[in-house]
């Protein structure tokens, strides 16, 4: 029992040594945790990478990635929401995709003010493809085909629920009767359009879909978000063509809510100065990525803006099977 | 009750659970709810088949004689489970290390190993090796609570 | 062509690639060895790392990775019955009852050699037939992969356990499993019982931990009990003995013995690549058809699952074999075949290449540099793993109280670190005590979980098929390949059923 004793005041020791406090001037003084709620395997994961090692040399602390995948981003969201606001715990990739999936996951909604936001670093566009031996090559006439053919034309999504929803809208307003077809992936949905099992197939810009098409395997039918297609410039996007619904994907990154201030605009700075590494920034370009910077109340706004829409979108294709 | 009757009916209880319960009030709309209801019907076949052949060589069955683990033997070992339970709740709740070599002293004298040397190294040892190896060089989380 | 391949040799010929692939080789077969930790989360932790280092040398190093974590992850199933990656499952069949014979160091050297040549196999498939496989693996569509899911599970279900019935338990079993989580079509959440942490389904790591590593813990604990048990008994009652001991040790694998196991060592080779044609159906599938098959062609069936090294044999050169053609649709779409696949893509995308149709024409001498790494790896996976098994070979030495400590508290560890999160560690807790059980019920474990890998996506491709043809089902006839899968269904369902009747003499 003495030893028993003995051994436990000795943890009890070193655990007093290892435990220090922390001010936020000198910030950082420890690892700082990004955690990643989509696979390892994704555009959130290779861009937060490719971002955060640069901020790490800014910081002066490592940084430790973690993918914590799971209900379109929810559980990793949550774990964040959760975490201490301390500055060392923070969120990155896809964020508007994970703050709008508890409405199509009737699970319990975020709210923006239980997060501090940093900054987001680019938007990405849904793009729908379709392979060349069609026999229509544009979206006037994939609409045309559409309607001649009622209950035949299958639609994909590469993951995205709210692209699928998005297509829904276009639906219900053309009065088309689509297949629609849920891909886990944009993966997935690449190797769906490109092998022809499907006769149209959305997913975002970077995905092998996206590549073939730049190398001319795949036509580009639109746009299923609201700016431009990086290498397109030709393809309108849904919000030109009049449709009232689109998507709004921005990659970004945010901490808990109650961080302090000065911890947050030094984030938000580094993220500022990595954004303007032009080698980095070129890089990320010949991948597909669309780089740009929006500061931490820009970026609360367009996930604000983001969550507003999805209900009515929701209202909108409730009848559409 | 031999091995076969022991199984169909634990099988059978578990479908009843699925088909009555789990599967109308844990799973919204009829596609999402098609593949496990295809799936609980699917295993009442092998599960039939089982009670049948239980039925069939119930006589023969208690003849045959097989060597059983003793209660008592079955109780020991599966008391790893209870102290892993509050092994995992104290983690959240203290911290990997602490807890980690507290339960590592538990399991060794809970296995039997009796050298005192051993029992106070292997506890402090092997946390560390592990924290230096997976925390440290390899840079994962690792459990944090009010201590170390 | 040609000078492409001796631009992309020289890119490879320098002593910094040379290392970092030997070290990749050298984490990834320590981080298979210990349960919990797998190629994969070596993956991820030096993806970062490789930021740093050129191109050519951080592919290297994630190859040397997958490369080495295979192999690792065979040992500890060889030595503990614990598979150290979910892949080598099948290997503890036949490996461990070697090691209980005293011949563990001949099994780790079955299995070393037997996954090099089956991945130098497949590396050649990858190098020298990479774009007509990219053109078959692209007409494998929802209905392709729905037959070549429902052959895999019915041949697995009737041939790996010793009774049809309990297999064919096995397999739904594993299939309601993957039903928890997300609905695949709408996302919604099924059978989690308002558990927000089970909205994506178990984990895979958790679920084999717990099912393979720490259920057998509590299954040899009794075993251990049970042998003290008797042993006081049989001081009052004199004249009973215990089990036998381990006979003499035998760790030289002599090259007749190694010959023996070549045409095993092919054919499972063959089945495994072409299992790896198709993304997502992963080593372990490749190397459990493998291992039937081979128990279906040898002269020793008999010998299977009591220690045959034809059975090691098959097992590792079939799930090693998937590995060269997973990548190929990789190289050529861009599309990753699995997560170890996945992430090298990530590697490769951060190094600010792109992988995909245009790869051959912009960075052929880079594709080339990467094919001479792939094989490359295989001589040094050769040459540590030598190294490696002549040192851990005898950690079966370790006394049982301290060995099944270490696994406990790997067990744990293994289970938190994927996802930070203390419910997986309950989870593998929980699905310990299901293994356990259902080892009492002489149902196969490995069944169950290769049932669960493969659940979402059959139900995912069966309801994509359905989709798309609108809900008609002779689709699943009509397809030619799905058609062959179907019959070939048939036609070994017979053959097993068949064999298993004749009476053994």
């Amino acid at each position: 029992m003495k030893k028993v004793f003995l051994v436990c005041t000795l943890f009890f020791l070193m655990a007093g040594f290892c435990a220090t406090t922390y001010a936020a001037d000198d910030y950082p003084t420890k690892p700082i945790t990004i955690i990643v709620p989509w696979g390892a395997g994704g555009m959130s994961n290779v861009s937060t990478r490719m971002l955060g090692e640069q901020m790490k040399k800014i910081l002066g602390k490592p940084i430790v990635f973690i993918n914590k995948p799971g209900a379109s981003g929810i559980i990793g969201l949550k774990t964040v929401r959760n975490a201490k606001p301390d500055g060392y715990t923070l969120a990155s990739g896809a964020l508007t995709l994970g703050f709008t999936a508890p409405y199509f996951l009737d699970a319990e909604p975020f709210d923006v003010d239980n997060f501090t936001f940093i900054g987001s670093y680019m938007p990405q566009e849904r793009v729908l493809f379709t392979t060349p031996d069609k026999p229509y090559q544009n979206w006037e006439e994939f609409l045309d085909y559409s309607k001649e053919h009622p209950g035949e034309v299958s639609v994909g999504s590469g993951g995205a629920q709210w692209a699928l929803e998005v297509m829904k809208s276009i639906a219900k307003k053309e009065g088309i009767d689509w297949k629609y077809v849920m891909f886990k992936s944009g993966g997935a949905g690449s190797s769906a359009i490109l092998g022809g099992h499907v006769d149209a197939c959305e997913t975002g810009t970077g995905t092998p879909a996206y590549q073939s098409a730049r190398a001319g395997k795949l036509k580009v039918l639109v746009d299923l978000g609201a700016e431009e297609v990086p290498f397109f410039p030709n393809v309108k996007n849904v919000k030109e063509l009049g449709y009232p619904f689109s998507t709004l994907v921005e990659y970004g990154m945010a901490m808990p809510a109650g961080v302090p201030e000065n911890i947050r605009a030094k984030l938000e700075n580094a993220l500022k100065t990595v954004m303007q590494d032009e080698e980095l920034m070129k890089k990320m370009g010949e991948t597909g990525f669309t780089p740009r910077f929006v500061d931490g109340a820009g970026f609360k706004k367009i996930v604000g803006k983001a969550i507003d829409k999805t209900p009515a979108l929701q209202e909108f294709v409730k009848d559409v099977k | 009750m031999n091995e076969d009757l022991k199984l169909g009916t634990i099988l059978l209880v578990f479908c009843c659970f699925l088909w009555f319960y789990a599967i109308p009030y844990h799973i919204k709309g009829f596609l999402p709810a098609l593949f496990p209801r295809s799936l609980t019907l699917a295993m009442l076949i092998p599960c039939i088949i089982l009670l049948l052949s239980g039925f069939a060589s119930r006589k023969s069955a208690q003849t045959r004689p097989e060597q059983k683990t003793p209660k008592a033997v079955k109780l020991r070992a599966l008391s790893i489970v209870p102290i892993m339970a509050v092994y995992i709740c104290f983690i959240d709740i203290i911290g990997f290390y602490v807890t980690t070599a507290l339960f590592i002293f538990i399991f060794l004298l809970f296995f039997g190993a009796r050298k005192p040397v051993a029992l106070i190294i292997f506890p402090i040892a092997l946390p560390i090796v592990v924290y230096l190896i997976i925390g440290k060089t390899l840079h994962f989380p690792f459990p944090q609570g009010i201590l170390f | 062509m040609l000078e492409q391949i001796l631009s992309g040799m020289f890119m490879v010929l320098s002593p910094e690639n040379l290392i970092w692939a030997a070290a990749g080789v050298t984490f990834g077969m320590i981080l298979g060895s210990i349960p919990g930790l797998t190629d994969n989360m070596g993956i991820v932790l030096f993806l970062p790392f490789t930021f740093y280092l050129g191109p050519v040398a951080g592919i290297a190093m994630l190859m040397g990775l997958t490369k080495g974590g295979n192999f690792g992850g065979s040992i500890p199933a060889i030595l503990f019955n614990i598979p150290g990656t979910p892949q080598a499952m099948v290997t503890t069949l036949d490996g461990y009852p070697l090691t209980q014979q005293g011949k563990g160091g001949k099994a780790l050297k079955q299995a070393l050699f037997s996954s090099v040549v089956a991945d130098a196999g497949s590396d050649l498939i990858l190098i020298f037939l990479a774009a007509p496989v990219a053109m078959v693996a692209l007409k494998i569509g929802p209905p392709e992969y729905t037959s070549i899911i429902f052959f895999s599970l019915i041949v697995i279900s009737v041939a790996a356990s010793e009774f049809p019935v309990r297999g064919v338990i096995a397999v739904i079993l594993g299939l309601l499993l993957g039903t928890v989580g997300m609905d695949p079509e709408f996302g919604s959440t099924r059978l989690i019982f308002n558990t927000i942490d089970l909205a994506d389904g178990f984990h895979i790591m958790p679920m084999v931990i717990g099912m393979l590593a720490f259920s057998e813990v509590l299954l040899q604990f009794e075993k251990e009990l049970l042998k003290r048990w008797h042993k006081k008994m049989s001081e009052k009652k004199p004249g009973k003995e215990g089990p036998p001991e381990p006979s003499i040790a035998d760790h030289h694998l002599s090259w007749a013995e190694f010959k023996k196991t070549l045409p095993t060592i092919f054919r499972s080779t063959g089945i495994g690549a072409s299992i790896g044609i198709i993304p997502g159906i992963g080593t372990t599938v490749g190397s459990y058809l493998s291992y039937i098959m081979a128990k279906q062609r040898s002269r020793h069936p008999e010998k299977f699952g009591k220690g045959s090294l034809e059975g090691v044999a098959a097992a590792e050169a079939g799930n090693n074999a998937v590995n060269g053609p997973n990548l190929i649709p990789l190289v050529t779409l861009g599309i990753p075949g699995n997560l170890a696949a996945a992430l090298i893509l990530g590697g490769f995308m951060i190094k600010g290449l792109i992988p995909g149709p245009t790869f051959m024409q912009t960075n052929g001498d880079m594709l080339y540099a990467l094919f001479i790494i792939l094989l490359l790896s295989n001589i040094f996976t050769l040459l540590i793993g030598s190294f490696y098994i002549k040192h851990v070979k005898n950690v079966t030495a370790i006394p049982k109280p301290y060995l099944f400590t270490g696994i406990i508290v790997f067990s744990v560890i293994g289970s938190y670190v994927n996802y930070a999160s203390v419910f997986d560690v309950f989870v593998m807790l929980g699905f310990a005590i299901l293994g356990y059980v259902l080892t009492k019920f002489k149902i196969n474990l490995p069944t169950v979980i290769v049932a669960f890998f493969l659940g979402p996506m059959l139900e995912t491709k069966l309801r994509q098929a359905l989709k798309i043809s609108g809900n008609d089902a002779t689709v699943f006839f009509t397809e030619p390949i799905s058609l062959g899968f179907l019959v070939l269904t048939a036609v070994a369902v017979f053959f097993l059923v068949r064999r298993r009747n004749i009476p053994k003499g």
